[in-house]
């Protein structure tokens, strides 16, 4: 069996880690952390009248290289502190498209996400990516929400 | 009169948000970032501060997306407050100038409400724009220097920062303002059909129509969408204060002291 985890270092993030550490003992399962390092940033380099554009290229390349390094590194710690294999998949674009990507390369059997509990502004800011993601990725989907305690955790 | 309009609102802008950040706590990688993007000319200007404050990726995203949100809201609605005040096209130029977050929607209003609120909003952008290196100085004293948080070994060169900021073709547009200030018969002028100043003119215009569909394809809702956090609240309230007081400046000063003239 196959699991997907989808993570950025948020706490919903790492509650979905726990959880899939958890499903991958217990089954037992692969599980493979994807971190999706978004270029959104880099577009506005080229801005009317913008100044010290390499520069700020530069800078947020490093940015989230060292987050995506941070992510990795966490998630690295997680699975070794609880003796799971931690396999860890870097990918480049727009998180939606890039995860249903992965997912539909690797075919995995469950796809986990976090979830943060939003008010409506916040879902339409966000777009709400996890709700998206059950929709499109034509496979099951657990949502992991921080809010609460997670039963299956709990003991 | 534009100009010292220009220096007042900028520094004012920049000076004010990035204290009140500091005093209500804010992070300096946002503070700062916010107080040049609110201050001089959007995102240009949090491109130019983000790696001297060392902003994190999502304070970026949320002072993008919030000054992309606040100036395509102005951009839509000053206009309409500028017609049902009878604002002169001069005022209202320097009105959008000082007022309007990004420089894109700026010139885009004052486009719309007349040529000659646009050539007074273009040249009042451009003294804006040319402030924007002191600015970052500003900003890496504020956060960086005055505090002490340079890290050893990754020092900052002042001389350098300046020189990366400065807007090269701001030379160019002084280089024509001379010439054109000539009145040479060889380059005639915007009005002398047939002269290399009447053709440069006429160029002029296509490139800018040009330039504009580029800045609106590459802007979309899911862009302004990133708006968000206390970057919200910060560019809300500056883009209201900075309304307010830029009608009152431009209602002060008068359409006379802020016509552009020349051609």
């Amino acid at each position: 069996m196959k699991i997907l985890v989808c993570i950025d270092g948020e706490p919903h993030s790492k509650s979905a880690v726990q959880r899939a550490i958890f499903l991958g003992l217990s089954l037992p399962a692969e599980v493979t952390a994807l971190h999706v390092i978004d270029p959104w940033l880099k577009k506005f380099y080229n801005e009317l009248y913008s100044q010290g554009r390499k520069r700020y290229l530069e800078y947020v390349e490093e940015c989230l290289q060292a987050a995506a390094e941070q992510v990795q590194e966490e998630y690295n710690g997680m699975c070794l502190a609880e003796g799971l294999e931690a396999r860890f998949k870097v990918r480049h674009g727009e998180p939606m498209k890039e995860i249903l990507e992965e997912v539909r390369q690797v075919a995995p059997d469950l796809l986990i996400t976090g979830s943060k509990q939003l008010n409506a502004w916040g879902r339409f800011r966000s777009g709400n990516l996890p709700l998206r993601l059950r929709k499109k990725a034509g496979r099951q989907v657990l949502m992991i929400s921080i809010q609460g305690t997670d039963p299956l955790l709990a003991k | 009169m534009g100009l010292a309009l220009t220096v007042v609102f900028i520094f004012g802008t920049a000076i004010v948000v990035m204290w009140l950040c500091k005093k209500w706590g804010v992070p300096d990688g946002l503070g700062g970032i916010m107080g040049a993007g609110t201050g001089v000319c959007g995102v240009s200007a949090i491109i130019a501060t983000s790696p001297v404050v060392r902003s994190s990726p999502i304070e970026m995203a949320y002072a993008i997306g919030t000054i992309l949100f606040f100036g395509t809201l102005m951009l839509f609605t000053m206009p309409y407050i500028g017609k049902g005040i009878d604002l002169s096209e001069s005022q209202f130029g320097a009105w959008s100038a000082v007022a309007i977050l990004n420089t894109a929607q700026l010139v885009a209003a004052a486009e719309w409400y007349g040529t000659e609120a646009r050539d007074t909003a273009v040249l009042i952008n451009v003294a804006r724009i040319m402030l924007l290196p002191l600015v970052v100085l500003f900003s890496l004293w504020f956060y960086i220097l005055r505090t002490g948080k340079q890290v050893p070994g990754h020092e900052i060169n002042k001389w350098q920062l300046v020189k990366d900021k400065f807007p090269v073709f701001i030379l160019g547009f002084f280089l024509l303002v001379f010439l054109n200030s000539l009145n040479l018969e060889l380059l005639g002028g915007p009005k002398i059909t047939d002269s290399p100043f009447w053709a440069m003119n006429a160029v002029y215009k296509w490139f800018f129509a040009i330039g504009f569909a580029g800045i609106g394809l590459s802007i979309s809702i899911d862009d302004m969408k990133k708006a968000g956090g206390k970057a919200f609240t910060i560019g809300m309230v500056a883009a209201l204060v900075k309304m307010v007081l830029g009608l009152g400046a431009v209602l002060l000063i008068g359409s006379q002291w802020l016509r552009v003239t020349g051609g």
